[in-house]
């Protein structure tokens, strides 16, 4: 049987510019959000996770000119880039696709500030997009996935599914967004925010942290008997709407919970090792998760959320944490979820507290966004 | 198994069309804002946060209410196996901008909640399903142009690989200059075009 496979994977974020160096602060239970203040031309001080624009351009340096990209640009193509680069893959393949997350991608050139920096068309997603895959000397035109938090599993379960439909033999996943005053600010303004480093699903918990970063997997198809040592597997995945509200989760978690009895027809939940949450430490997002995995039966799996550690990077999320479930789960090594003590929701879940090992080879990461919408992925570890 | 096109829609400044007859003629010199009540008025909806969205979502929610009047789907209740998957370029430009107005200069910084969270296109996607009860897939593409050959790809693999019976797929753009909306519905079967990139091409041509 098929089965698409992540090749290569890269994540670029506050705790570093590798997978490795991401995982490594991590399990060492270090996190890459602060308090800011003055950053951004914000008013009011605010915690978030910055990629710093000295070591990223010292990194970008040795491989373009820095001027000819914006943050955004920098960020996700250092991190193809770095994925690609232990790897044989033709990134300039008309077999080769890239499918791009972002929510915002280059919004802050709406700022007057920075307008006259670039192109006025390159504040389009498509147009930045085609910078990315034009480095690479890709020619086929590049996939933008902007579906709010939800872009980065989206965009995995796209690629599974144009690599699935026979036409590419490699789909680039790769996506990012950078923090601007577009962004905090109008997280300020729904109050969405929290004063300390975010504590998902803790009875505390009272908003999330942004951060910013980028994430790259390569996906590739393959006989199933064929697989490298280890492989992850992206197995299954669903989206789901709630059909409830644009801008508040749904109080009986439907979408969500719809997502994952889809995603899991046909896996046994004793299979699964953890699920990795959206867990924003919001207090209405952690305690619709809990819903919708109660309501999944899922209960005993243990939960965890990477928040804490490098804050909600919004486009980059669901592919920043997809890539660290598939090295958790080579490790076989829970994520302990940084900053959660006492259990805040209504269901009793599991949240992670301690770094245990494990031996189950699956795992479930779940998102969900503004505008009601949800995604699932299920990835397993191949011997 | 062969899916087919047999419903879509055009609404443009200048009129709404569906299955390519002329529903009626909307006045393309008024601000789109007017033009998108007009529509909303001559389409008969009773739906009163339609005038809290913005334009995008605004067009968006016009166009599904036509491709899904008058068909069977439209009075189920609960539709679990139906996928709604939209594209267009500019994704939230036009209520970007507006919002960035909210806090361009510090001595009249104001950010608005209730632009932020239209700027993002999906939220188009987010207004469609909460109107008609639409639980499928759902996923928002950005793209210079209509692409075709992408929305085919994609929806094809829904139907063969999810809980996917019927999907509400197109393009939904609103720019500064203008506005474009092109949905059509893909099902299971025979009843109608063929669905292929060369219906598509061939339907987007005839607005």
């Amino acid at each position: 049987m098929k089965v698409v496979y992540n090749i290569s994977d890269n994540i670029i974020s506050s705790l570093g510019f590798t997978t490795a160096e991401n995982m490594a602060s991590i399990y060492q239970g270090c996190s890459g959000v602060s308090l800011h203040t003055n950053d951004f031309g914000i008013p009011e001080p605010f915690q978030a996770s910055l990629v710093s624009h000295e070591t990223l351009d010292e990194h970008f340096n040795r491989i373009a000119d820095i001027k000819r990209y914006t943050f955004f640009e920098r960020m996700v193509i250092l991190s193809v880039h770095e994925a690609a680069f232990h790897t044989n893959i033709d990134l300039s393949s008309p077999e080769t696709l890239f499918v791009i997350s972002t929510t915002k991608g280059n919004v802050y050139l709406l700022d007057p500030e920075h307008s006259h920096e670039f192109s006025e068309e390159r504040v389009n997603l498509w147009s930045s997009a085609k910078e990315i895959a034009s480095f690479f000397n890709n020619q086929n035109t590049p996939v933008v996935v902007s579906q709010a938090c939800i872009s980065g599993v989206s965009a995995i379960l796209a690629g599974k599914m144009f690599l699935e439909s026979g036409k590419y033999k490699n789909v680039v996943v790769t996506g990012g967004d950078m923090l601007s005053k577009f962004i905090v600010s109008g997280f300020q303004s729904f109050k969405a925010l929290s004063l300390k480093r975010c504590r998902p699903f803790d009875a505390l918990r009272d908003g999330l942290s942004l951060g910013e970063g980028a994430g790259t997997m390569i996906l590739g198809v393959g006989n199933e008997e064929s697989l490298p040592a280890d492989a992850i597997v992206v197995k299954a995945g669903a989206t789901s709407n709630d059909a409830n509200h644009i801008s508040g989760p749904s109080r009986t978690g439907e979408g969500l919970y719809r997502a994952i009895t889809r995603t899991l027809s046909g896996t046994d939940a004793a299979d699964l090792a953890f699920i990795n949450a959206h867990g924003t430490a919001t207090v209405y997002n952690d305690e619709m998760e809990s819903i919708a995995i109660s309501r999944a039966g899922l209960e005993n799996v243990p939960v965890t959320s990477l928040k804490s550690y490098i804050g909600h990077t919004l486009g980059a999320a669901g592919l920043i944490e997809t890539i660290s479930c598939s090295h958790a789960l080579q490790e076989g090594r829970l994520i302990n979820c940084l900053g959660f003590s006492d259990l805040g929701v209504s269901k009793n879940i599991k949240v992670i507290t301690e770094s245990s090992e494990f031996k189950e080879k699956e795992c479930l990461k779940m998102v969900s966004g503004f505008g009601g919408c949800n995604a699932v992925v299920l990835l397993k570890r191949y011997n | 198994m062969g899916l087919a096109v047999n419903k879509y829609c055009f609404i443009t400044p200048e009129k709404v069309c569906i299955n390519g007859q002329k529903l009626f003629d909307l006045d393309a010199r008024e601000p789109h804002e007017k033009s998108l009540v007009q529509a909303y008025r001559n389409l008969e909806i009773e739906y009163p946060k339609f005038f809290k969205m913005d334009n995008l979502s605004k067009l968006a929610l016009l166009a599904s209410e036509c491709i899904l009047k008058n068909t069977d789907l439209y009075e189920i209740k609960d539709k679990g196996n139906v996928a709604v998957v939209l594209s267009n370029a500019s994704s939230s430009l036009v209520t970007d901008s507006n919002y960035h107005q909210t806090i361009d200069e510090p001595a009249n910084y104001f950010p608005s909640p209730s632009l932020f969270v239209y700027t993002l296109p999906n939220i188009a996607i987010g207004e469609i399903c909460i109107k008609h009860k639409i639980f499928g897939e759902n996923i928002f593409f950005v793209s210079r142009q209509f692409d075709s050959s992408v929305l085919y790809l994609y929806v094809n693999e829904l139907f063969g690989k999810t809980y996917t019976d019927y999907c509400i797929a197109g393009w939904v753009e609103c720019n500064v200059k203008t506005y474009e909306a092109f949905l059509f519905l893909v099902e299971k079967g025979t009843n109608g075009r063929a669905f292929d990139t060369m219906t598509l091409d061939n339907l987007y041509k005839t607005k």
